[in-house]
C-alpha cells in the first residue's frame, strides 16, 4: 500500500542527492542540474501532500505548476550566466568563482 | 494495489538511480541525459498521483525545455574530450556525509510520523477516500479554475517572471561589445 | 586693636609687591628694589603693632597665658560627606597669639634688615628686579605660612616657601652648581614634604579637622593611641626636612649657592626654622606621643654633633656657617623633643638674630673681597672694622657666651634636658658647645686675625650693609635678657611666661650649668686661639694626627655619596624593574592580545572561502546538526 510516506521517502530521497551533486560539483552546469532535481523533489513532496490530503481545491498542484514555470525561467538566466563566464575564462569550473573570498 | 505498488517502486527505483548516475558521472553529457530520464521517471510518478495536469506540465517543461536547454548549454561550453568534465570538487565526501545525515533525519521524522497520517487517513479525513477525489482531482479544467480563479496574481506574476528570465537571458547572453 | 585685619595685611603687602615687580617694574630695578623694601616695612610695622598688642592682651588677662589668641576663618572649599566617605572641609584662616606674633616680629624684622642690604649687596647684578620679587614671594609665603590657622593652609604655605628657597638658591641659574643646588633642595623637600602631606591626610580622617584650636580641643587627654603616633611620625617628617634634620639635612650646605642675603634670610633665620615653628604650633600633637618626643631629642642632638663635628674641617666660609645652622637646629629640636617649647623657640629666635648677623658679616666680607675661602683671606679685622666687631659678638653670641642672646637660650636647653632626665642629650649638648666655640673662632682668628694676604683689597662695606649689621648685633646683644630673671621683673613677664606650652617656664639663672657651658664655650675659643690664633699648635700637624677621622669629616661623613649610590643603583634600578614591567608584561598583554585577536581573525578568514558551495554545505550541517541536538528524544518514535 503505497501512502504518503513513501512518496516522502522518495522525496526526501531525491532532495538529498540533488543536494550532493549542487555542493560537490566542479563543474558550474552539473551544479544547476543538483539543483533541479531537488526542485523536483519538492515539487513531489507538493503534489503528495495535495493528493493525500483533503483540499477544496489542488493548492498543490497548482503550486507545483509554479515551481516549475520559475525553475525554468531559473534554469535560461543561469545558462545565461554560465555561458558568460565561459566565455570570459574559458572554464566553467566555479572553483574560481571565489571573488567573495574573506 | 499490487500494480500501484510494482508500478511505484519500479519508478523510483528509476527516478533514484538516473539521479544517482547524474550525480556520480565524469562525463557531463551523460549526466544532463540521466537527469532528463530523472524527470521522466517524475512524470510517471506525478501520474500515479493522479496529477495529470502536472505531469504533462513537468514532461513539457522539464524533460522538453529544460533539459534541452542543459544540452545547449554543454554543447557550448564544451571541450574536446567531454570525458572529465564532470568532477567532484574537494568537498565531495563532506557533502555525501551531510546528505546522508540529512536524509537519514528526514526519514527518521518521516517514518515517525507515519503513524499520524495513517490514523488520520483512517479517520476518513484524507488520502484515498472517495470524498476528495472529484474536488482533489488534478485535472486541467480544476487547476486552471484555481489559477485563473483564486491564483490569477501569482499567475501574472510568474508571467512576469518569465518576461524577466526571458529578457535577462538575452541581456546576459548578448555580452558585450568586445566578446564575440 | 584690630589684630586679624593687620595680620592679612602684612601676609598680602609682600604678595602685592611681588606681583607688582614681576608684573610691572621688571625694568626698572631701584622702582623694584623700594616696592619691596616698603612692602617687608609695612609687614614690619604691622607685626610690631600686633604682638604689642598681644602682649597687652595676655597682660591684662590676669594670669599668664590667658590670651590665647584672636582667630578668623574664611571657608575655602567644602565637600559634603557621602555615606561612609568623609568630606572636606578646608578653611583659609589667620591666628593671632604670642607664637605666631612673635614669630611674624622676627620673620618681617630679618626679612627687612636683608632686604635694606641686598640693596647694597646685589647692587649691578642684572637680576636685581627679579632677586627682589622672590624675595618678597619668600616674605609673603613665609607670614603666611606664621599666621595659618590650619595644617592644610600650612602645607600650602610650606611649598610656597619651598618654591621661593627653590628660586632664590637658583638665582644665578646659569651657574651649573647653583641650579644643581636648588634641584636638590627642592627634591629633598619633596621626600620630606610627602611625609608630611600623608601625615596632615591622615590626622584629616582621623579627627575631620585640619583646624589647629579644634584640634587642640580634641587632643587634649588623647593619649599614645597607634594612630596619633603615626599621625605625629608622619607630619614630624616635614620639619626634618624644612629644618634639614639628619638624614634630610643634605641639601643646606649646597643652599649657599645662593646669594648670602638669602642665606642668612632663609638658610639661617627663618625658613629652616619654620620646621620648628611648626613643631611648636602643633605642640600638643607631639606631646601626646612620648615616642616621637624621644626621636625628636635624638635626631636633634645627632644632628647638632654631627653637623658641628663637619664644620671642624670646612674652609668656605658659608659652608662653616651653614654646618653651624644645622646644628643650631639639632639644638632646637633637641628642645623640643625633651619638652621645652619655650626653649626651642626661644633658642629659634635669638638664633634667627645672631645667624642673620653672622651671615651679613659674611656677606659683606665676600663682597669686599671676591673670596669665600677663610684660608685665603687674613687680617680683615683692621680693614673692616664694623663688620669685623659684630662679626665677633655674633660668634660669641652662638658660642652661649654670658650675657648675649645665646648664652640665654643655649642655657635654657640644656638646663631643660638636665631637667627632663636626659643626662646623655646634656653631655652631647655641652660638647656641642665646646665644638660651636672652636670651629667660630677659628673662623675668626683665621680670616679676621693674622697678617692680611696681599692680593686683598678689602675695605668696610657701605652703609645699606653695615646698618643692619649694626641693627642685629644690638638685637643679639640685648635680645636674649627676655628670657632673663631681670626682665620678668621688669616687665611682668618674660619669654618663657609668653610663649609656652602646658604651663609657663619660669627663667631663671642656674650658676652651675651657666657656669659649665661658659666653661665650656671659654675652652673651645682658648684652644682655637692656641691652633689658630698664636699658631702654636700647627693646624696641620693635628690633622695629619687625626688622618682619617679628618678625611671623613672633611667628606661629611660620605653622605652625599650614599645618596648618590642609592638613587643610581638602587632607585635607578627600581625604575629599571619598572621599565621592564611596563613593556614585557603590560605593553606584551596589550599586544599580545591584539595579536591574539589578528591570528585568530586570520584563522577564520580561511572560512570565508569565496566558494559559495563550501556555504552551503556548512548551512546545511548546522542545520542537521541543530535539527538533531534540539530533537534528540522526539525523533526517537515518541511522535505520535
Amino acid at each position: 500500500m503505497i501512502g504518503l510516506s513513501q512518496y516522502l521517502i522518495l522525496s526526501a530521497l531525491l532532495f538529498c542527492i540533488g543536494f550532493i551533486g549542487a555542493v560537490a560539483k566542479r563543474n558550474a552546469i552539473a551544479v544547476l542540474m543538483g539543483v533541479e532535481l531537488m526542485l523536483n523533489a519538492v515539487n513531489l513532496n507538493l503534489v503528495a501532500f495535495d493528493r493525500f490530503g483533503s483540499h477544496a481545491a489542488p493548492l498543490g498542484q497548482a503550486f507545483a505548476v509554479f515551481i516549475i514555470a520559475v525553475a525554468a525561467a531559473e534554469v535560461a538566466v543561469g545558462l545565461a550566466i554560465i555561458l558568460t563566464l565561459y566565455r570570459r575564462r574559458a572554464s566553467t569550473t566555479v572553483d574560481d568563482l571565489d571573488a567573495l573570498k574573506g | 494495489m499490487v500494480v500501484q505498488s510494482f508500478l511505484f517502486y519500479g519508478f523510483a527505483t528509476i527516478i533514484v538511480l538516473s539521479a544517482l548516475a547524474m550525480v556520480l558521472s565524469r562525463n557531463l553529457v551523460h549526466s544532463a541525459l540521466f537527469m532528463a530520464a530523472a524527470f521522466l521517471g517524475m512524470a510517471f510518478i506525478y501520474l500515479l498521483l493522479q496529477a495529470d495536469y502536472v505531469a504533462v506540465v513537468q514532461i513539457l517543461v522539464y524533460v522538453g525545455a529544460i533539459s534541452v536547454l542543459f544540452v545547449f548549454g554543454i554543447m557550448l561550453t564544451k571541450r574536446a574530450r567531454m570525458e572529465d568534465t564532470n568532477r567532484f570538487n574537494r568537498y565531495g565526501f563532506l557533502a555525501f556525509l551531510i546528505g546522508l545525515g540529512l536524509f537519514a533525519l528526514l526519514a527518521r521524522a518521516i517514518v515517525a510520523s507515519h503513524a499520524v497520517t495513517v490514523t488520520a487517513s483512517a479517520a476518513g479525513v484524507g488520502p484515498a477516500g472517495a470524498a476528495g477525489s472529484e474536488s482533489a482531482s488534478g485535472s486541467a479544467a480544476s487547476i486552471s479554475g484555481l489559477l485563473l480563479g483564486d491564483m490569477a496574481l501569482p499567475l501574472e506574476a510568474s508571467g512576469l517572471i518569465l518576461l524577466a528570465a526571458l529578457t535577462g537571458a538575452i541581456a546576459i547572453g548578448k555580452g558585450t561589445r568586445k566578446s564575440t | 586693636m584690630i589684630m586679624i585685619p593687620s595680620a592679612i595685611a602684612l601676609v598680602a603687602a609682600p604678595l602685592a609687591a611681588f606681583v607688582l615687580i614681576a608684573c610691572a617694574t621688571r625694568k626698572a630695578p631701584t622702582l623694584s628694589a623700594l616696592i619691596a623694601v616698603l612692602a617687608v616695612g609695612a609687614s614690619l610695622g604691622l607685626s610690631i603693632g600686633n604682638l604689642v598688642g598681644v602682649i597687652g592682651g595676655s597682660m591684662t588677662g590676669g594670669a599668664p597665658g590667658a590670651f590665647s589668641g584672636t582667630h578668623a576663618a574664611l571657608p575655602w572649599l567644602s565637600i559634603p560627606s557621602v555615606g561612609r566617605f568623609r568630606g572636606l572641609e578646608l578653611a583659609m584662616g589667620v591666628l593671632v597669639d604670642p607664637l605666631s606674633a612673635t614669630m611674624c616680629v622676627i620673620v618681617s624684622l630679618v626679612a627687612f634688615l636683608v632686604t635694606v642690604y641686598s640693596l647694597g649687596y646685589m647692587k649691578g647684578d642684572p637680576g636685581f628686579s627679579r632677586y627682589f620679587a622672590y624675595l618678597s614671594l619668600f616674605a609673603f609665603s613665609m607670614l603666611g605660612l606664621v599666621v595659618a590657622d590650619n595644617y592644610f593652609q600650612t602645607f600650602v604655605f610650606w611649598e610656597l616657601v619651598g618654591l621661593s628657597s627653590y628660586l632664590l638658591i637658583g638665582f644665578w641659574f646659569e651657574k651649573p652648581s647653583a641650579a644643581d643646588a636648588s634641584r636638590k633642595a627642592f627634591v629633598t623637600n619633596r621626600w620630606a614634604d610627602f611625609g608630611f602631606l600623608t601625615g596632615i591626610l591622615v590626622l584629616f580622617s582621623v579627627f575631620g579637622t585640619f583646624d589647629f584650636g579644634q584640634l587642640s580641643t580634641a587632643l587634649s587627654g588623647a593619649r599614645g593611641s597607634a594612630m596619633l603616633a603615626v599621625i605625629a611620625g608622619l607630619i614630624f617628617v616635614g620639619p626634618l626636612g624644612k629644618s634639614a634634620q639628619f638624614p634630610f639635612h643634605v641639601w643646606l650646605p649646597d643652599a649657599m649657592e645662593g646669594p648670602t642675603p638669602v642665606s642668612a634670610l632663609i638658610h639661617a633665620a627663618t625658613m629652616v626654622a619654620a620646621g620648628v615653628y611648626l613643631i611648636a604650633r602643633g605642640f600638643i600633637l607631639f606631646a601626646s606621643v612620648p615616642a616621637v618626643m624621644e626621636t625628636m631629642a635624638y635626631i636633634g642632638g645627632f644632628t647638632a654633633l654631627f653637623a658641628a663635628s663637619i664644620a671642624l674641617v670646612q674652609t668656605d666660609i658659608k659652608r662653616i656657617l651653614a654646618y653651624s645652622t644645622l646644628s643650631q637646629l639639632g639644638y632646637m629640636f633637641m628642645a623640643l623633643g625633651v619638652g621645652s617649647m619655650s626653649a626651642g623657640m626661644f633658642h629659634l629666635t635669638t638664633h634667627a638674630f645672631f645667624k642673620a648677623l653672622l651671615f651679613l658679616g659674611a656677606g659683606s666680607v665676600i663682597h669686599a673681597t671676591g673670596e669665600q675661602d677663610i684660608f685665603k683671606m687674613g687680617g680683615l679685622g683692621g680693614k673692616m672694622k664694623i663688620t669685623a666687631a659684630t662679626f665677633v659678638i655674633g660668634a660669641l653670641a652662638l658660642s652661649g657666651v654670658f650675657p648675649l642672646a645665646g648664652f640665654w637660650s643655649k642655657d635654657d636647653i640644656l638646663f631643660a634636658s638636665l631637667g627632663s632626665g636626659h643626662v646623655g642629650l646634656y653631655a652631647l649638648g655641652l660638647g656641642v658647645a665646646f665644638m660651636t666655640a672652636f670651629y667660630m673662632f677659628r673662623l675668626i682668628f683665621t680670616a679676621f686675625g693674622g697678617r692680611a694676604a696681599e692680593r686683598l683689597h678689602a675695605h668696610e662695606s657701605g652703609p645699606a650693609m653695615t646698618i643692619p649689621l649694626l641693627i642685629l648685633a644690638a638685637l643679639t646683644i640685648i635680645a636674649g635678657l627676655t628670657g632673663s630673671p631681670w626682665f620678668k621683673s621688669a616687665f611682668g613677664f618674660s619669654f618663657g611666661s609668653f610663649i609656652f606650652f602646658g604651663e609657663p617656664e619660669a627663667s631663671r639663672l642656674d650658676l652651675l650649668t651657666a657656669g659649665i657651658s661658659t666653661a665650656m664655650a671659654a675652652g673651645g675659643i682658648a684652644l682655637a686661639w692656641v691652633v689658630y690664633g698664636r699658631k702654636i699648635v700647627k693646624a696641620e700637624r693635628l690633622a695629619a694626627a687625626f688622618g682619617p677621622l679628618y678625611r671623613l669629616l672633611q667628606r661629611k661623613f660620605y653622605v652625599d655619596e650614599i645618596y648618590g649610590w642609592i638613587f643610581s643603583k638602587v632607585m635607578l634600578l627600581v625604575g629599571v624593574i619598572f621599565d621592564w614591567i611596563d613593556h614585557t608584561i603590560i605593553d606584551g598583554f596589550f599586544d599580545g592580545a591584539g595579536a591574539a585577536a589578528r591570528a585568530t581573525g586570520r584563522k577564520l578568514r580561511l572560512t570565508q572561502s569565496g566558494r559559495l558551495q563550501a556555504y552551503a554545505l556548512i548551512i546545511f550541517a548546522a542545520i542537521v546538526i541543530a535539527v538533531v541536538v534540539i530533537s534528540t528524544g522526539l525523533l526517537g518514535g515518541t511522535l505520535n
